[in-house]
Formats: C-alpha cells, sequence, structure tokens
C-alpha cells in the first residue's frame, strides 16, 4: 500500500542492525511506573465493569419506574378481578404485591450537596472494607441513584465524550491545538502524588504538617475512611506539598471522585493551583474525569 | 460469557476484550507493546525521567481510551499516534517554559525543542550495553525530525504514509527523512555492522 524507498538492501541492513543493538539493551521503565500503568488500567477497566452493570442495579430504581405502571396496573387489575370473583369471601383487598417502593431519600438526594453527603454517608462501609481498587470505593447507593432520576442516568458513566482522543486524526488535532494541560506536569504530578502517599510511613507524623501529609496520602490511595479520620483529626484541607498540590489536586490527579467528593464536602478549597498554576479542574479536564469535573463545578471551581 | 482469553488474539481483539471489562487482557497487550513504546519515547526525548512520564501517560490514555478505539487502523498505529501526541504536547509546554523564561522566541521545531538537554550523555550512560549506549549515541546525532520519522517507522511499524501524516510532513518528505536516518545510522554504526 505504502511501499519504502526502492533501497531495500539499505532498508534491511540498517533496519536489521538497529534491531540487533536495540535487542542488546533491555532498557525498560522503573517498576512503579509499570506498576501504576496496571493499576490505572485495573481500576479503569472496574469503572467500566461498574458502568455496565449499572442499568441492571438501576432497574429497582429507574427502570422500575417503567415496569411499575403496567406491573401495578396488571397487579391491579388481577386483584380486582380477584374481587369480583371472590368478593363475598374477600371482604378487602390484600392480595395485591406491594408496587415497588421509590427511594424518596434518593430523590430527596437529587440536590448536589445532598448527593455527595449522601456519598459520604454510605462511603463509611465502603471505606472500612479492605483494599479495594480506589474506583471501587465509590459508594454505589445514594448519589448514583439520586443520578438515577436525573435525564442522563442511565448513560454508561464512560460515555461522556471526549472526542479529542478517540481516533488519531482528533487526537493530532488536539495536539495541534496544544490546549490540553501539560501532560508532563500531570504526570510528574500523579507520580510524586504517589510518593506522598509512601511518604507518611516515613515521615514523622506529629503536627499539622504531618497530618496534612498523611491527607495527601490518603487522597492519593483514595481512602475514604482515612480521609474521614484525618478531617475529624482536623488536618489542614488545603495543605500543599512541595509542588503545591493539595490532598484536592491529588484525589483529582489519580482520578478518585469518592475522594474529591469527600474533600469537597468537608470544605477543600477547590481553587488552589498548584506551582506550575494548574488547578484541580484542570487537571480533571485535561484527563477527562467528568464526574470529578462536575463535582468541582458544582463547588465552585474555576 | 464471551471466550476465554487467548493470548494469542490479535491486539485488537484484545483491546476490544479489555474495553468490554476483560482487565488481563490489557495486560497482554501491555506487555506485548511496552518495550516498543518505551524505544520510541526514550531515544526521543531528553531524559529517562521523561520517557518515564510520557510512558505512563500512554498508557493511560490507552485504558481511558479503549471504549472509543474503532480498528479502522491497526491498533499499533492508533497506540504511536497516542505517543507522538503525547510526546508533542510535553515538546510544547517544554516550549512554552523555556521561550517565556529564556528564549523568548519560539524558532526551533517541536520535537527538538523536547530533546534541548543532551540526549546522548545521559541515555548512553544508562545503556545496559555498549551495543546501547552506540546506538542512543548514533540516534541522538539525527537530527530530531528523522529520528522521530525513523523511529515511528521501525518501533511502530507505521507506513510511510502514516508517518508522512501524523507528522505532518508530506509522504516524500517523510520517506526521505526516514532514509536520511538509516543512511546515517549506518554510517555512524559501521563498526557493528
Amino acid at each position: 500500500m505504502n511501499p519504502m524507498p526502492p533501497d531495500h538492501e539499505e532498508t534491511d541492513e540498517a533496519d536489521a542492525l538497529y534491531r540487533r543493538l536495540s535487542a542488546a539493551d533491555p532498557s525498560r521503565p522503573d517498576r512503579r511506573v509499570h506498576q501504576a500503568i496496571l493499576e490505572h488500567a485495573i481500576r479503569r477497566c472496574a469503572e467500566r465493569s461498574e458502568g455496565d452493570a449499572r442499568p441492571a442495579s438501576y432497574s429497582w430504581q429507574h427502570t422500575g419506574r417503567r415496569w411499575f405502571r403496567p406491573t401495578a396496573f396488571g397487579a391491579l387489575a388481577a386483584a380486582l378481578l380477584a374481587v369480583f370473583l371472590l368478593g363475598p369471601r374477600t371482604p378487602r383487598l390484600t392480595g395485591a404485591p406491594p408496587a415497588p417502593e421509590y427511594d424518596t431519600r434518593a430523590a430527596s438526594a437529587a440536590g448536589d450537596d445532598g448527593a455527595v453527603m449522601a456519598e459520604l454517608g454510605t462511603g463509611e462501609k465502603l471505606a472500612e472494607s479492605p483494599p479495594p481498587p480506589p474506583s471501587m470505593l465509590r459508594p454505589p447507593s445514594a448519589p448514583r441513584e439520586a443520578r438515577a432520576s436525573a435525564p442522563r442516568a442511565l448513560e454508561p458513566k464512560r460515555e461522556a465524550p471526549a472526542p479529542a482522543q478517540e481516533s488519531p486524526e482528533p487526537e493530532l488535532a488536539r495536539a495541534k491545538a496544544g490546549a490540553q494541560a501539560s501532560v508532563t506536569n500531570r504526570v510528574t504530578a500523579a507520580a510524586t502524588a504517589a510518593a506522598d502517599s509512601d511518604a507518611p510511613a516515613a515521615a514523622p507524623r506529629g503536627g499539622a504538617a504531618g497530618a496534612a501529609a498523611q491527607l495527601r496520602g490518603a487522597a492519593a490511595s483514595g481512602d475514604l475512611g482515612m480521609l474521614r479520620e484525618l478531617h475529624a483529626g482536623g488536618a489542614d484541607l488545603n495543605g500543599q506539598d512541595a509542588a503545591g498540590r493539595t490532598a484536592l489536586m491529588i484525589a483529582t490527579l489519580h482520578g478518585h471522585s469518592a475522594a474529591v467528593a469527600a474533600l469537597l464536602a468537608y470544605g477543600a478549597d477547590p481553587n488552589i493551583v498548584d506551582a506550575s498554576g494548574e488547578s484541580p479542574l484542570d487537571a480533571a479536564l485535561a484527563a477527562d474525569e467528568s464526574e470529578i469535573i462536575s463535582a468541582l463545578k458544582r463547588h465552585g471551581a474555576r | 460469557m464471551g471466550r476465554m482469553l487467548d493470548p494469542a488474539d490479535t491486539d485488537e481483539v484484545l483491546l476490544k476484550r479489555y474495553a468490554r471489562g476483560d482487565g488481563p487482557a490489557f495486560a497482554i497487550l501491555y506487555r506485548r507493546h511496552e518495550a516498543r513504546i518505551w524505544r520510541y519515547l526514550l531515544r526521543n526525548v531528553a531524559s529517562r525521567a521523561i520517557a518515564e512520564e510520557l510512558t505512563q501517560e500512554v498508557w493511560f490514555a490507552v485504558a481511558r481510551e479503549a471504549e472509543r478505539y474503532q480498528p479502522t487502523a491497526r491498533f499499533t498505529t492508533w497506540l504511536f499516534t497516542i505517543a507522538h501526541n503525547r510526546m508533542v504536547d510535553a515538546a510544547r509546554r517544554v516550549r512554552r517554559q523555556v521561550s517565556l523564561d529564556e528564549l523568548g522566541h519560539e524558532s526551533a521545531p517541536v520535537i527538538e525543542q523536547l530533546t534541548l538537554a543532551p540526549a546522548a550523555g545521559p541515555l548512553a550512560a544508562s545503556a545496559a550495553s555498549e551495543e546501547g549506549a552506540a546506538l542512543a549515541q548514533a540516534l541522538a546525532q539525527l537530527p530530531a525530525e528523522q529520528r522521530e520519522a525513523f523511529l515511528l517507522h521501525i518501533e511502530g511499524e507505521l507506513t510511510v504514509e502514516e508517518v508522512a501524516r501524523l507528522t505532518a510532513a508530506s509522504f516524500e518528505t517523510a520517506k526521505s527523512r526516514i532514509r536520511y536516518a538509516r543512511a546515517k545510522l549506518r554510517e555512524l554504526l559501521s563498526e557493528f555492522a
């Protein structure tokens, strides 16, 4: 289709030389890079599976509203028929199956802050369970249910459009536009944030700075239970590391939407920028984290 | 459920499986191509640290965008397009910083900006063998456009036309860059031939 220039011998020679010398240099990225990549892939996969499973789990709540009418109508008709046939022997209508309840708590939690608080409330149980993938820490009940009543609730989570990276051409166009926040900075930040998560174990834990560092570590790992404890203990929510990153920024960089929601609900400032001038919203936009973007905007991120 | 995962599955099948929630499919895909992406990035940029950052970002993007991949192009073409674009993004940031902080102008090509730091020294020093060091030295002596085109072609197995499209060059230009790169490498690495 696209033949190379007709210097096949040169081609073979140069390419073979390159390959032979390459083979003699088995350089690879650091092990931590491998680990970060595979963990990220697993997390994405879990989120995807969660998204796929959502319609089924929503059937009770959301799609239930679709089958509610025919089912209830059918039950009512059956009951009336029973009354008609057995009326003299069955004075009260008691045999109709109960219609599915609608979770009024979820409906009332449709407000943003309510949803976040509900999320935190249900997050307690999840945070206590040991080491699930961070994405799995996202509480499934109240906020999901609340969202289920919104028009887009049945859309899988990752269907939010990000056309810029859909195919090579848009990808190139995006790169040419140069509009995306810095990849290098983001990845460096993520890597450093990961290091932050290790730091508290080695560093002295006393004092406000220690608590703030622990908070950033918890944000990096998406540990909601630890976040709650540290917040209850008075840790500075807006403490910044050497690169100016807050716990909120670190949770954003790691894609921990539940941790982001928690920090925002606790009162973390969403507009503190890091040393390079990047805000959590910038980072979320760059990573196309639609859920985090929404949460940040709801809390006044600019 | 679908059939069991087969390590012999094509890249496209593996990516599709991953997009449908089959996590191990990604691991196979990653192991299959990690070395090529790594070599492509490492040999194009200024330092191992930058290459590691970009490597991570490329695979993050693969995981993120797996659902949207359309098998109209080979997976490797898609993968190296992402890698190239991530590198251009990083280069633009470097260029902005350098431009603002020091140069005050933007004269060099994007990829050249990314390699403002001497690539040959550190990379050669980090190479695990004499051959690896020589190769790093030789690649570092190539003009950035030639090196990029050659590496896309040999590591990504992109066709000349794909290289041209990705690097916003004409077909003839891309072909020439690859040809010059080969000639230069043969000359510089003659002792290993």
